[in-house]
């Protein structure tokens, strides 16, 4: 009878990477049903069901509690959810799936490093044009945050669902929200990253959700697993702690 | 969606100042409200997408069509009167309704007048009285007292700009100058050398780096570059006096009666000409007076009002209960912009406005 509903990745590095972690934390993850391969399971901790989704689908499931814990990237725990904080705990840096989510403008704006001269350079092209500045990203909420926060007014948001960095030589957007991690790709599409254009310097995370049904025997099978990931990162306990705190106080 | 009898008293004292109804669209282009309001806004936006990829959304306020169907032609010049739901999606951990029911007005016209500021003014607080509001208090301001402070004061074109468009959002006119040092000194090498030459010679340049980076224009001219790059070379972070100018005008909160007398000491004491800008503010205050709307002896002006609106661009008013001031019974003022804004400068009407939400209402008439 499992309690703890653990998400890890399905697929590709990032689960390499997952079961790597959690082998030197002493946890083996053993596939379970055969071909299809969505759940697993980890036979020193019998209490906990391990599922296979990919990273977006468990970013989804820790902020709406569906899982009660999952790995997923910081980028899109803090894109899905309107403030992260509130709903989930990061319990653990994984220290891999690192990559910086930044705002890149076209090189040939020689006058443009940083965010004060994109709101210049925005009310500049409103005044000339009657048009807005486009954004073209996939983080359509973390580049609405980050732009009111840095006092960007004079934009509008261009979804992309393709090669984001693509859009302004393409003629659909000026400038672009996108995840990188060595730049080469912003670079070879002739973008450079704004001085302070960094929104979020991303790993993977164990993202422990407040909205998940926590009963006790969750809870210690969650102090399990972090008693063993406390080995390679000594911060993890008192993050547990600090979780299991919140815990509390919803239950009231 | 049928008024309570509260509701409809306070649109009756509406409409008898308000000439016809006005029948506004639900359904609005989002581009509309995103263009006029910000991306900021768009979180709270109940908004769909049609097959061909165009963004609709339910609309957030009565003020946006109307003063669409003017800028557009659908509807002339003249007063109307509003009632109707509106559509804002409540903000995490929010228990407001998605919905709510707004009755107001919107006076369109060929300029404008102090007079039209304290009738506007009059109805609306005559209004809440009538649908039940028992106590509450008003807030107001003048956010071209803020303007002609920019005009006064020694300040670049530029600073003046950012300073103006700054008073709606969140990185407000106080954290934007308390930036200014960091802005200054940052630009990269080239960028200084371009920003000394003439016009000409500039663009000339601009084109010989993108050639030696390897890459074409994008987005903006090389003219629009070097154009840029010459004006920050002459721009100028504000003075010391300019700063402390500003932020005391935004520190300013005095009950009415007082109002005119702290205004006119800041601008002395600030050593700036406001007297045209205040004469007018005086003008106003006098003839509201004369109208006694309720609620008004405790009215407090706030040189911060209309902050959380980015139309406004005059007379601003809030009234509520004093001890829930986030959340307005009552909120109005002055757009004058609003239609060219919306026509792309093919029309232009100057406009005053009051938007009361009828669930607050209730609200104070509770004591």
């Amino acid at each position: 009878m499992s309690t703890l509903k653990l998400a890890i990745p399905s697929k590709g590095r990032l689960k390499e990477q997952t079961e790597e972690f959690f082998a030197k934390a002493g946890f083996r993850i053993e596939p379970l049903g055969g071909a299809r391969g969505y759940f697993a399971r980890i036979p020193d901790l019998a209490a906990v069901e391990v599922r296979l989704l990919s990273a977006g689908e468990i970013a989804a499931g820790v902020i709406a509690g569906d899982v009660h814990v999952g790995v997923s990237g910081e980028d899109l725990l803090r894109e899905q959810a309107g403030d992260l904080d509130r709903v989930v705990h990061l319990l653990a840096p994984l220290g891999f799936g690192r990559a910086d989510l930044v705002v890149a403008a076209p090189k040939s704006w020689l006058d443009v490093d940083t965010m004060a001269d994109v709101d210049d350079v925005a009310a500049r092209i409103e005044v000339s044009t009657g048009r807005k500045l486009r954004v073209a990203t996939k983080y359509v909420r973390s580049t609405r945050r980050f732009f009111t926060t840095e006092g960007v007014g004079h934009y509008r948001i261009v979804e992309s669902v393709g090669a984001t960095e693509g859009a302004p030589s393409a003629g659909v957007a000026e400038l672009v929200v996108d995840i990188t991690t060595t730049g080469a790709t912003l670079e070879s599409n002739g973008l450079k990253i704004l001085r302070d254009g960094v929104i979020l310097r991303s790993q993977a995370q164990l993202a422990a959700s407040l909205a998940a049904d926590w009963t006790d025997g969750a809870l210690a099978a969650l102090r399990g697993l972090a008693e063993g990931i406390a080995g390679s990162d000594p911060s993890v306990p008192s993050r547990f702690d600090g979780f299991v705190a919140a815990v509390r106080k919803l239950r009231g | 969606m049928i008024l309570s009898a509260q509701a409809a008293a306070a649109l009756a004292r509406i409409a008898r100042a308000s000439g016809v109804r006005a029948e506004p669209q639900t359904l609005i282009p989002a581009e509309i409200v995103l263009e006029l309001s910000g991306e900021a806004v768009r979180s709270r936006l109940c908004t769909f997408t049609d097959a061909s990829g165009i963004e609709h959304c339910l609309r957030p306020d009565l003020t946006t069509p109307i003063a669409q169907m003017v800028a557009s032609g659908a509807l002339p010049v003249a007063r109307y009167h509003e009632s109707g739901p509106v559509y804002r999606l409540p903000p995490r951990g929010s228990d407001e309704p998605v919905e709510h029911l707004q009755l107001g007005f919107e006076w369109f016209g060929n300029g404008g007048s102090a007079a039209e500021d304290a009738e506007a003014l009059a109805v609306a607080l005559e209004a809440a009285q009538a649908g039940g509001v028992r106590a509450g208090q008003v807030r107001f301001g003048d956010v071209a007292i803020y303007h002609a402070l920019l005009g006064a004061l020694a300040l670049s074109d530029q600073w003046r700009d950012r300073l103006r468009r700054g008073f709606s959002r969140r990185k407000g006119p106080s954290e934007l100058l308390a930036d200014a040092g960091a802005r200054a000194g940052t630009a990269a090498d080239a960028a200084v050398r371009i920003g000394a030459l003439s016009a000409v010679d500039a663009e000339s340049a601009v084109l010989a780096e993108l050639s030696t980076l390897g890459v074409e224009p994008v987005g903006r001219s090389a003219r629009d570059i070097a154009d840029r790059l010459r004006e920050k070379a002459a721009d100028r972070a504000p003075g010391t006096a300019s700063s402390a100018a500003i932020l005391d005008y935004l520190g300013i909160t005095a009950p009415v009666a007082e109002s005119a007398t702290v205004l006119r000491g800041f601008a002395k004491v600030a050593g700036l000409d406001l007297l045209h800008t205040l004469e007018a503010f005086e003008e106003r205050l006098a003839l509201i007076a004369k109208l006694k709307p309720p609620y008004w002896q405790d009215a407090v002006f706030s040189a911060e009002a209309g902050r959380r609106f980015e139309y406004y661009d005059g007379f601003v008013f809030e009234f509520g209960r004093a001890d829930a001031t986030d959340r307005p019974i009552v909120s109005g003022g002055r757009y004058d912009g609003l239609v060219t804004r919306l026509s792309g400068g093919a029309h232009s009407a100057s406009a005053i406005g009051a938007a009361l939400r009828a669930d607050r209402l209730a609200e104070g008439s509770r004591a």
